[in-house]
């Protein structure tokens, strides 16, 4: 080694040391860096393997399994047993599969169609707008329940809405405790609160280009043409969102079929509650509540739930792959 | 830089690790509390200088009244005995119990408003058998108990609960609607009642303004009528199989009840439940609004009624019998409240000490009564009781004390059973169901499927 090579490398021991402490830090905090940041994020960490690794590994250990809460018998590993009782053996977990079909394939696209036709009404009132968007968006923030009872009372056999279709000549139903009126009833609630999706669409809407707009008038389109080259494309994601967002709240369908049955039912125990009247209300989630929480077997209710993962999994992603046929994204001819 | 790399990854899955075998390893079914060891009673003697012992009693009561009513005994049974301190929670259900037992802080003693889960609880070992504390304490069940309690407190030879007061049901009527009608007596059977509730009903044009008994099943408290006390049938034979279609007096009854919802219509009945369901326990009552002369509901009608309509003119009666079984007419559908023990209370001695306080304390057990609108549940209570000999209440007491009167059998599906005869009832009732024998065979298949499965 030369003098000049030292004398650049600086007085041995001094700079040499300074920079490899410097390329040190340097590089010790990448080194140290993974225990800090996992401490920054265990608080994160800690709460997701708790509340969700954790329940979600328990409860597919539980399907496989005859366990019962409560129960101090050894529990059994049954394999796929609750799996195939499921889809084989019990007539209530397809009665709420096809009421939960009902509402998932005639209840969201409902509700996203009027959703959509209120925020195009809204749109074309020159004045007060803001007024009706309120109005609609409110029902959204009114509790589940209380709108829920609301309902019960309004469509009572004897109650206002009936009593004011008699004075017009008609004979109203028995909604919440008519079994083939329970379903359409809550279908009437859903688009009542219908605020939140309206709300989206109604910003959706406006921004669209007004370039665009004016652009079609010079091409002299008509109100439905200007509505469906210009406007829709640019609602069709807010449309897939509001399609997946609904079909995933609706496959959980649970809070407002359970306040209509306790309300409409004489409530004699919980399973007589839930589903009523005549298993119309029996939907997925309740059928799994009542599995898991009435009946308490958990190992039967956990394949259920898995089930039902497996199903808005395979829809929502089947769903999302589908709509890139006609959805319009930035940048699309 | 390997060694940076993979620490995270290591570590994470260590915890992943840990986490499997959360899952896996300890997880449901805990052993059971050992029952092993020796049970003793806590005598009057030693009450008198215990050491200071607190329990935790849980109740599914939630009224304000009823739940003073608890705190009151519970208190006066600390002033007598200083050492014990109870701890009373109201408000829980039997979901929330199995809750606290899984989670492995079970209260001392349970009050459940229903004995649907009794056969549930003592098959899974939930709940502990209070035999040897009843043989330690030297309480002669059959003596202090009337055997309709008995039913549905016992599973498979064991005491698995005690009756904490009784609900018996009958058939309420308008004295007035009867009188206008010309009918003299309560129908003792089935096509009396029929014919009956065709006398009283009052149709004004096209729509009914009265009717005189409505039999769906889902309305108010008809469900009472069809768990086999008025057919004289049982839900299963000897061999535990359900019996829905093997005894032909299901059927009877359910021809019964679909005859005379016809005879009003569906869609008549439909509005009538609708409008009324809702209403079964307040002033709307379709009873009390002449809506209909006569309904199935159970003793704490009598106490609504008081409340609600005092001068109100009406008789109680048990309620008729399938024709076939004329002879037990004045048996009934008889339940009530239990209180367990938990397999995993710390303090079982205590516990069954409090809980012997609160079954068979006549005081006690006469005022919760008179607070709630039941009936006592021990002899002596019902000796004791200034509402025995109450016209609208004798009929009541008279039925729940009948050698006859019962609750079904209780299984360890709990009330699994009974909601899924239920909902075959309610489509037979819909017109779902053609072929009612075939339909009676397939519940019942069903029905035993479910308590095969409950006992694998």
């Amino acid at each position: 080694m030369t003098a000049a090579t030292t004398a650049a490398r600086g007085p041995a021991g001094v700079a040499g040391r300074s920079r490899d402490s410097r390329v040190g830090r340097r590089r010790d905090p990448s080194k140290a860096r993974w225990w800090v940041t996992l401490a920054m994020v265990s608080p994160f960490l800690i709460g997701l393997a708790a509340f969700v690794v954790y329940p979600v590994c328990a409860t597919l250990y539980y399907s496989l399994t005859n366990f019962q809460e409560g129960s101090y018998r050894p529990v059994k590993f049954v394999g796929l047993q609750n799996y195939v009782d499921l889809l084989t053996q019990s007539d209530t977990f397809w009665i709420a599969v096809r009421n939960t079909l009902w509402m998932v394939i005639i209840m969201v696209p409902l509700r996203t169609l009027f959703a959509l036709f209120a925020a195009w009404s809204i749109s074309r009132i020159k004045s007060g707008a803001h007024f009706y968007r309120t109005l609609f968006f409110v029902p959204a923030i009114v509790p589940v329940v209380g709108a829920a009872l609301a309902f019960i009372v309004m469509l009572n056999p004897e109650g206002p809405v009936n009593s004011m279709l008699a004075r017009i000549g008609i004979t109203g139903p028995g909604w919440f405790s008519d079994p083939n009126w329970a379903k359409p009833s809550l279908l009437i609630m859903a688009l009542w609160a219908a605020g939140d999706t309206i709300v989206i669409f109604s910003a959706a809407m406006l921004d669209v280009p007004k370039e665009l707009y004016e652009a079609a008038d010079l091409d002299g389109v008509n109100s439905r043409q200007r509505f469906w080259h210009v406007t829709m494309p640019f609602l069709s994601p807010v449309m897939v969102f509001a399609i997946v967002t609904g079909m995933i709240y609706t496959f959980q369908y649970f809070t407002e079929a359970f306040v209509a049955s306790g309300s409409a039912s004489s409530i004699q125990s919980s399973s007589d509650l839930l589903g009523y009247p005549g298993q119309s209300l029996l939907f997925y989630s309740t059928e799994l509540y009542q599995q898991g929480f009435v009946y308490f077997k958990t190992g039967y209710a956990s394949a259920m739930a898995w089930i039902l993962f497996v199903v808005i999994f395979v829809s929502t992603i089947g769903f999302l792959r589908l709509s890139k046929r006609w959805v319009y994204a930035a940048g699309d001819n | 830089m390997r060694t940076s790399a993979f620490r995270p990854a290591a570590v994470l899955a260590a915890g992943g690790a840990l986490l499997v075998a959360g899952c896996t390893s300890s997880g449901p079914g805990t052993a059971a509390p050992s029952s092993s060891a020796p049970v003793s009673a806590i005598t009057s003697s030693q009450a008198a200088s215990h050491a200071p012992t607190t329990i935790t009693v849980w109740s599914f009561n939630t009224l304000p009244h009823e739940v003073a009513a608890f705190r009151k005994t519970l208190g006066q049974l600390h002033t007598t005995y200083p050492w014990l301190t109870v701890k009373f929670v109201p408000g829980k259900d039997d979901a929330a119990f199995a809750k606290a037992v899984a989670a492995g802080s079970p209260p001392d003693v349970f009050v459940s408003s229903t004995p649907d889960n009794v056969a549930k609880f003592c098959y899974n070992r939930t709940v502990a058998p209070l035999d040897p504390y009843l043989k330690a304490a030297s309480v002669d069940v059959p003596k202090t108990f009337p055997a309709a309690t008995l039913v549905y407190t016992q599973y498979a030879g064991k005491q698995c609960a005690l009756p904490l007061l009784a609900d018996a049901y009958a058939l309420f009527y308008n004295k007035k609607m009867f009188a206008d009608a010309g009918i003299t007596e309560p129908p003792k059977t089935m096509s009396e009642l029929t014919a009956d509730a065709k006398k009283l009903t009052i149709r004004n044009g096209a729509t009914i303004k009265t009717f005189g008994f409505v039999p769906r099943s889902d309305y108010n408290n008809n469900s009472s009528i069809y768990v086999g006390s008025q057919s004289g049938t049982k839900y299963y034979d000897g061999s535990d199989k359900a019996t829905f279609a093997a005894d032909g007096k299901w059927a009877k009854l359910l021809a019964w009840d679909k005859d005379l919802n016809d005879y009003y219509g569906g869609a008549a009945v439909q509005k009538f439940v609708g409008t009324y369901n809702g209403h079964s326990d307040d002033a709307k009552n379709a009873l009390l609004s002449g809506a209909v002369a006569m309904e199935v509901d159970g003793e704490w009608h009598v106490g609504e009624i008081a409340d609600e309509n005092p001068n109100f003119d009406y008789g109680v009666a048990p309620v008729p019998v399938v024709d076939d079984v004329a002879g037990t007419y004045g048996v009934g559908n008889t339940v009530g409240t239990v209180a367990y023990i938990p397999s995993g209370s710390k303090n079982k001695e205590a516990a069954f000490f409090a809980l012997q306080q609160l079954t068979t304390n006549t005081e006690f057990l006469t005022t919760l009564a008179d607070t709630v609108f039941n009936i006592p549940s021990t002899f002596d209570s019902l000796k004791a009781w200034d509402k025995a000999d109450d016209p609208h209440w004798a009929p009541l007491v008279k039925l729940f004390q009948n050698p006859g009167s019962y609750y079904k059998e209780l299984t360890p599906a709990g009330d699994e059973d009974s909601a899924t005869f239920g909902t075959f009832i309610q489509q037979y009732e819909q017109g779902k169901v053609s072929d009612l024998q075939k339909g009676l065979a397939g519940a019942a298949k069903k029905v035993d499927k479910l308590n095969a499965a409950a006992k694998g």
